[in-house]
């Protein structure tokens, strides 16, 4: 076979053969554990170059260099990253040798087996620096290409790529590792993975190890189903589970992923020539899907998922609250970094339906490209939406997409000078979306007609940096209709234009609204209208129930049966009537109104006691339902602050009768063990069926218990142990209750506890927080 | 060769089911529980960090590097392991803050929702530094133990704490050992995990 070039290979209408595992063979020839691999198989130079002769003569057309583990930091690991460029050379030397005429060789980069933070504690440009060292040392050593594998972080994929694309234009391949659930170890799904990375240069995206070829079926549909590259299958022949597939079910599953969009084939763990010898007999002359003429055009991604934009799909709302204008709180949250703020007011936009997220910080006083650096890696690290960068400085836009670990939409590109020189290289290296701002240096144009010339310059610039039309969202400019009367129509007919010619678009609606009085509805209008015309993104506050209704409303009218039935699922969530009476509120956790219904009653005239007896009927009723596994912990809880609301608007009333309290009960985690959930939820429970109970907390001494119950005269003393370590303690506080001749009664409980340990030490048991109020009631004859 | 690695925020992803579980919930097919763990979850990242040290058995005892553990069942369960890996998961302060505070606000159900989903969230953390080591250790053929232990299994005793605290540095994390061995801050874990290297390949 003659050796072609890379895109050669990719072109053509059947499968590019790789090579299989390379590992299993070493291991196979005489490689001990422990020993680093790449200096191992340098030093046996016969071995190695045998190995790739194998897999030349099965017919690979492509061959990975060994050279897996050869970046500098993993050769920390074993003291060699002195000799990173040597073995690099070595390696390739041998593998080229073994190739001849007749196949490529490609530098095979790898993990570097530690994390990026926030995860881990390598910064980002440290592991860009490290690959691109390697990838230096790889070209020099005469490469044809790099296959950039088993990676199992998107960000590390993206440093790896980043750090070649600083040295060398060659060729990368790129295959990651996935799950059976189809994720990579940081929960990057295969579409968006394909997504991320394609966008960043590389000539082919696809799967290695993790799965076998049937496991990683859905991985190469998905990821076929997206790229805007050639997709590459590499998978095990050895299965998680242990079994081995023997060539032939191999290669008969390999054909399915052939038909599923694989361009490009191999094998990796428990592979080797004879496998790939039968991939060429039998898969080497299948036709190829070649790209899916389907695919999605315009989409964002995040770490753990995929937005698409456009039409057929949901209204793309971008979460406009992370912007510190107008906002003093948010203001002061960035200033101090109270980055647990942000992520509420994140959580805040994301539960109400916001699929992006804008993020903003430019304020006084504040250094804009280290803080949105910073906070969009701690955003990305915690939230699954994709970011939306928002900001007017190039340095700061720069810096966030550099770390940002998906698709990220930059917010925005103007007409404006520089602008489009600044933005379009950076937008180009990272893969990410943009917002055309149609505005030039004179301001923003008035006319529909004056803004998409603007538009058309933008897109002839991005053009110019190899940056297709469908990564552009326009933005129509919604300007404030109390100052120009047509400012709707001019920004309807910008969408109408986009629309037509197959543009994306984007609408901050809400500045439509100024100077007008219940601007919410106006808002919600312009969305609509602009929506029917074909609006795909708008930025809004989708915290604002107008606006919430009137997108989840038109998502539902225009997306058909699925979207209408989970629209209506939606509110019947809302509206499922509530159990009535003071007992129903306790029973259905509502505190606000359990205090209001105590109230009324009280102030109607009814007896403290009887108010009380009501509350108590719907714990009970709950604990009923908790028994019988209808009802569960949380809903314990909140029934018991609800009836906590309606014993304070008794309380005072009583105060001073005697009829206050059930019986004292003095509670405590004993000595040695710090968990006190337990005794928190006993504690709680058993105030609110009418108990006083003093608390002593947890990890508390056998003679503070001693004291305490008889201080307080206690007619009850609960203790909680989670430890077999910890345990015995109940025992021996049990006798010193006895040797002080204390006569109340000793419950206990606790992960470890048992029926039997309770009795042998004269205490009564009981399972869970429910039980321990029919314990105590029974224990006092009630 | 003594590989230590710390990861902070890791991105866990373990099944809302989990923490419904631990509430009691097992069949629970009700929505909005689903959601609540879901959120419950989102905000937690567990930092950890591992050592690989070498095994030594004796028939009750087994040596982690340097130090003497005697269990006869966590020799069982290292049978056959040339090495192991000890782990150390956390959530680190805030956590347990927030559980202790929502409970003195009155707000119990916040608190146990929040316990449930850190148990849960750190366990997660122990199973991604493990499925982290399991993908570095197939490059070396060295295969992991398809569970974990913990001192407190079987007849292994909770001193044991003290000897995995010390392997594995906790105190990087920002952990210390009470007297009677607990981890503190509470949501924090320690585990051993086998290693074994395949001797030779099919």
């Amino acid at each position: 076979m003659q050796k072609n070039n890379v895109e050669q290979l990719l072109t053509q209408r059947t499968p590019v053969l790789l090579d299989g595992a390379s590992g299993t063979q070493m291991i196979a020839a005489g490689m001990p554990a422990g020993v680093c691999p790449e200096l191992w198989a340098s030093e046996h130079e016969p071995l190695l170059a045998a190995m790739h002769r194998g897999y030349v003569e099965a017919g690979s057309q492509i061959v990975y260099a060994f050279t897996f583990g050869a970046n500098p930091i993993k050769l920390r690991e074993y003291g060699l990253e002195q000799r990173m460029e040597e073995l690099n050379r070595r390696l390739v030397r041998v593998a080229k040798e073994a190739a001849g005429n007749r196949a490529l060789v490609a530098g095979d980069m790898a993990p570097t087996g530690a994390f990026i933070a926030p995860m881990g504690p390598l910064s980002f440009e440290e592991v860009v620096e490290a690959y691109a060292l390697q990838a230096r040392a790889l070209a020099e050593a005469g490469v044809d290409l790099f296959a950039v594998e088993t990676m199992v972080d998107v960000q590390e994929t993206r440093a790896a790529i980043l750090g070649i694309r600083s040295v060398s234009d060659l060729p990368i391949f790129v295959t990651l590792s996935f799950d059976e659930a189809g994720r990579t170890l940081t929960g990057t799904d295969a579409r968006t993975a394909a997504l991320t990375l394609c966008g960043m240069g590389i000539q082919a995206v696809g799967a290695n190890c993790g799965l076998g070829p049937a496991g990683m079926e859905p991985v190469i549909r998905a990821m076929h189903a997206v790229a805007e590259v050639p997709i590459i299958a590499k998978p095990n022949a050895g299965l998680p589970t242990g079994e081995v597939l023997p060539p032939e079910v191999f290669v008969q599953q390999m054909q399915a992923l052939v038909q599923c969009g694989a361009q490009a084939i191999g094998g990796c763990c428990g592979t080797d020539p004879a496998y790939i010898a039968l991939l060429r007999e039998r898969v080497g002359h299948m036709a190829t899907q070649g790209l899916c003429d389907s695919r999605p055009r315009a989409a964002l991604t995040s770490r753990e998922q995929t937005v698409y934009v456009g039409e057929g799909q949901p209204l793309c709302t971008i979460g406009e609250r992370l912007n510190p204008t107008g906002k003093k709180k948010l203001q002061q949250a960035l200033r101090e970094g109270d980055d647990e703020y942000l992520l509420q007011m994140a959580y805040e936009q994301m539960d109400q339906g916001a699929r992006v997220l804008d993020v903003n910080v430019g304020m006084n006083g504040i250094d804009e490209v280290q803080t949105l650096w910073q906070k969009v890696q701690f955003l990305a690290g915690r939230t699954a939406v994709p970011l939306c960068l928002d900001s007017a400085n190039a340095d700061a836009l720069a810096q966030a997409l550099r770390v940002y670990p998906g698709r990220a939409l930059v917010n925005s590109v103007s007409a404006e000078h520089g602008k489009a020189e600044a933005l379009f290289p950076l937008i180009a290296r990272y893969g990410a979306m943009y917002i055309a701002l149609p505005i030039g240096d004179d301001g923003v144009p008035e006319t529909a007609q004056q803004r998409i010339a603007l538009l058309q310059q933008i897109l002839a610039k991005a053009a110019q940096y190899g940056i297709p039309r469908e990564r552009c969202v326009v933005d129509a400019l919604a300007m404030s209709v109390a100052s120009q009367g047509d400012a709707a129509q001019q920004a309807l007919g910008v969408i109408d234009y986009c629309h037509a010619h197959g543009l994306q678009t984007v609408m901050g609606v809400s500045n439509i609204s100024f100077g007008l009085p219940a601007r919410a509805q106006v808002n919600a209008a312009l969305l609509l209208l602009a929506r029917a015309r074909g609006l795909s993104c708008a930025i809004v506050n989708v915290c604002e129930p107008t606006m919430h209704g009137a997108v989840a409303a038109s998502d539902a009218l225009l997306l058909g049966e699925e979207a209408v039935a989970a629209y209506a699922l939606g509110y019947t969530q809302q509206e499922i009537s509530q159990p009535e009476g003071l007992s129903g509120a306790v029973f259905a956790g509502e505190r606000g109104r359990a205090r209001a219904l105590a109230q009324q009653l009280l102030q109607e005239g009814m007896d403290p006691q009887q108010v009380i007896a009501q509350s108590i009927a719907g714990l009970d009723q709950l604990g009923e339902q908790f028994a019988q596994k209808k009802a569960f912990l949380p809903q314990l809880m909140a029934g018991a602050e609800a009836a906590k609301e309606a014993f304070a608007c008794v309380e005072p009333l009583l105060l001073g009768t005697d009829a206050q309290k059930l019986a004292r009960v003095v509670i405590a985690t004993v000595q040695g063990d710090i968990h006190d959930i337990g005794k928190n939820i006993v504690a709680l429970m058993l105030r609110n069926h009418g108990f006083d109970v003093i608390d002593l907390g947890r990890d508390v001494k056998n003679e503070r218990i001693v004291e305490a119950a008889k201080a307080y005269q206690a007619q009850i003393v609960v203790l909680s142990a989670l430890l077999t370590t910890t345990m015995p303690r109940m025992g021996e506080v049990a006798q010193m209750l006895r040797a002080e001749g204390l006569g109340c009664t000793l419950m206990v409980g606790g992960a470890v506890v048992t029926p039997e340990y309770a009795e042998q030490i004269g205490a009564l048991y009981s399972k869970d927080a429910a039980e321990a109020v029919e314990v105590a009631k029974a224990a006092l004859h009630l | 060769m003594r590989v230590i690695r710390q990861f902070e925020a890791m991105p866990i992803a373990p099944a809302a089911r989990d923490v419904l579980v631990r509430l009691g919930a097992y069949r629970s097919e009700d929505a909005s529980m689903f959601k609540r763990a879901t959120r419950e979850l989102s905000s937690l990242r567990p930092s950890g960090r591992y050592v690989c040290v070498p095994v030594r058995l004796e028939q009750d005892a087994v040596y982690l590097a340097d130090r003497r553990v005697e269990s006869r069942s966590l020799a069982r369960y290292l049978a056959g392991c040339e090495a192991a890996l000890v782990l150390a998961a956390t959530l680190g302060p805030r956590v347990c803050k927030a559980i202790a505070q929502a409970f003195e606000q009155g707000r119990a159900e916040d608190a146990v929702w929040m316990d449930a989903a850190a148990s849960v969230a750190v366990d997660a953390g122990l199973d991604f530094m493990l499925q982290q080591a399991r993908v570095q250790l197939r490059k070396e053929t060295g295969v992991l133990q398809s569970t974990r232990y913990s001192p407190g299994y079987g007849d292994c005793p909770i001193t044991a704490q003290g000897d995995l605290f010390a392997l594995v540095q906790a105190q990087q994390l920002g952990l210390s050992l009470s007297e009677g061995m607990m981890l503190m801050p509470e949501k924090s874990v320690l585990a051993v995990c086998g290693v074994q290297y395949a001797k030779e390949q099919r």
